[in-house]
């Protein structure tokens, strides 16, 4: 586990003073998470030296497979440049619009679902149909219906990531477990306290994992959708390149590609302990 | 006794007679003062085969105001179902239910449950937990706390106030929900089996533990259980059941005085003595299954 602060920890004034005595258990745990990034530094290592070290032999044919001491200068000079990071800009804006849409959308459908059982009923059906179409192959009619610009991206990512929270808040809502339920009612609790004390909750887990999973497919979503077009944002770049054969600039475009998604999955990672450390602590079982 | 209920006679014209007088027995209300009026309760579920399979069979009984009584029957009696039906989380076929004078209400704010099973909500802390039930009644946080905080350390959780349920055992899971069913001070509560998944020395532990919340409390209690030793060992009044479909075989005062200790009562001979007529008029209907 990170040494992130949560929220839970600065109502509980105990794991905060915890946290600042520095444990055996505590040592060990930082000793730990050295040694693992050591050994990915290693990987890295080994990884970029034996491509290097094959493209250089020519083993593998460099035309196709550039080589790490070409790709990493055009990478470093594309984002100090900033050429590459107005690009990245593009692809995160229609990134960032298409799953806050796909999120706010897929939230309200889920709960439709859970909440009405005649809604669920009607409409269940042809959510179901709809999600069985492969998306990106909708791609080329998006840009005939919304144009060459973002927009045709944003609807792709909506089409994708929609359904996923949809299905996910719809699932976790559904598996409240039935003693909470009663004691609920045993409680006498009103429908909102219902919802927002009982269900909800107990739902997030659920509900946060298809957040993520859409967030990848947005982002997998505006790339796709760039490269389609060719016009515009990190994909177009990627596109562009693979089309002059520029392996070196293509592989530059894709460790940014990379980072940026390395860098947001953190960033969940983070968000996902603060609220849901609960449910990390009953799947570890006891703490430590 | 506060009516007129032929099984009830009946006890006390056998059970009282060897069990001797009741010195710490509290005074019994009259008659208007019963908390749970059961009159002529019939149920029946609906069978393999379509027809309704009778589950229980004319119970009269009457729950005096502070009575702690307690249940037991063999398993499929319809305990349980009795309990639904006081509580109104079965809907009454036959007969008549009242608690404090009106039709049981799911929900009831002044009746508090306790299950086997302790349903507590993983994602809040061992206080939060305890705070549930007033928090769904409505009652302020920093009184809810305090309350809490007072139980949790009753029952010996003072240290645990921000442990998750998962960090908990089984036991120590159960006084939560102890906690969390008394942190309101409920007149009346249901208690369906709320020992009955915890190991033997747990059990009771916390049936000691209980017992001691409940004298400073005063409610009045109906415990449903199919363990004779903590019928006996925690109520004013034992009623037997028959196997299924269920009628009141016969109901046994309970003479121990109090303040009494489960543990204590394993080596009190009246104790046992008790255990044996209890065991006795149980032990047919168990076999008759």
């Amino acid at each position: 586990m990170t040494d992130v602060l949560t929220a839970t920890d600065l109502v509980l004034g105990e794991a905060v003073a915890d946290r600042g005595r520095p444990s055996p258990r505590r040592g060990r745990a930082r000793r730990r998470s050295a040694t693992v990034l050591v050994a990915q530094v290693v990987v890295l290592g080994v990884l970029f030296g034996s491509w290097q070290a094959l493209a250089a032999t020519k083993v593998l044919d460099p035309n196709f497979v550039s080589e790490p001491s070409q790709f990493f200068p055009a990478f470093w000079h594309g984002v100090d440049g900033g050429s590459l990071l107005s690009l990245v800009g593009t692809t995160l804006y229609e990134t960032a619009v298409g799953f806050v849409i796909a999120t706010v959308l897929g939230l309200f459908a889920g709960y439709l679902l859970a909440e009405f059982k005649a809604i669920d009923a009607v409409f269940r059906p042809f959510l179901t149909g709809f999600n069985s179409i492969p998306r990106i192959a909708l791609a080329p009619l998006f840009v005939l219906w919304f144009g060459l610009g973002s927009l045709s991206r944003i609807v792709l990512i909506v089409s994708l990531g929609f359904f996923i929270v949809a299905f996910n808040t719809y699932a976790g809502l559904q598996g409240v477990n039935r003693d909470h339920l009663l004691l609920a009612r045993a409680l006498g609790a009103r429908r909102a306290e219902r919802f927002f004390k009982f269900v909800l909750p107990s739902a997030a887990p659920s509900i946060f994992a298809g957040i993520q999973l859409a967030l990848t497919y947005a982002f997998l979503g505006a790339v796709v959708g760039e490269m389609l077009t060719g016009s515009a944002g990190l994909g177009g770049y990627l596109a562009l390149k693979m089309g002059t054969f520029d392996t070196t600039d293509f592989f530059g475009g894709l460790l940014l590609l990379i980072v940026v998604a390395l860098v947001v999955s953190a960033a969940f990672r983070a968000l996902e302990t603060r609220l849901l450390r609960w449910k990390i602590i009953e799947l570890r079982g006891t703490r430590g | 006794m506060s009516a007129p209920v032929p099984a009830t006679a009946d006890a006390a014209d056998t059970g009282a007679a060897d069990t001797g007088a009741r010195p710490a027995a509290p005074a019994r209300p009259a008659a208007g003062d019963a908390v749970v009026k059961v009159h002529g309760l019939d149920h029946a579920f609906d069978g393999p085969d379509g027809q309704p399979a009778p589950v229980l069979r004319g119970i009269d009984l009457d729950v005096a105001d502070g009575e702690f009584l307690a249940v037991v029957g063999p398993s499929g009696c319809g305990k349980t179902t009795l309990l639904n039906l006081i509580s109104g989380l079965e809907a009454r076929q036959g007969g008549t239910v009242e608690v404090r004078g009106a039709p049981p209400r799911v929900g009831n704010r002044d009746v508090g449950y306790l299950f086997a099973r302790d349903a507590l909500l993983p994602w809040r802390t061992v206080l939060e937990n305890a705070e549930l039930a007033m928090e769904v009644g409505g009652r302020n946080r920093a009184e809810r706390r305090a309350v809490a905080t007072r139980l949790l350390d009753q029952v010996g959780l003072g240290s645990h106030l921000h442990s998750y349920p998962a960090q908990l055992s089984q036991g120590m899971r159960q006084r939560v929900a102890i906690a969390r069913t008394l942190a309101p001070r409920p007149g009346l509560l249901m208690l369906d089996e709320p020992f009955s998944a915890l190991d033997a020395q747990t059990k009771i532990l916390l049936q000691d533990a209980f017992a001691a919340l409940w004298a400073e409390l005063g409610s009045t209690v109906v415990l449903i259980t199919h363990d004779l030793s903590e019928a006996i060992g925690l109520a004013d009044r034992v009623v037997v059941m028959t196997a299924r479909p269920g009628r009141i075989k016969r109901v046994f005062d309970i003479d121990l005085p109090r303040p009494r200790s489960l543990v204590n009562l394993q080596s009190d001979p009246h104790y046992h003595r008790i255990y044996q007529q209890v065991w006795d008029e149980l032990r047919e209907e168990v076999l008759a299954r």
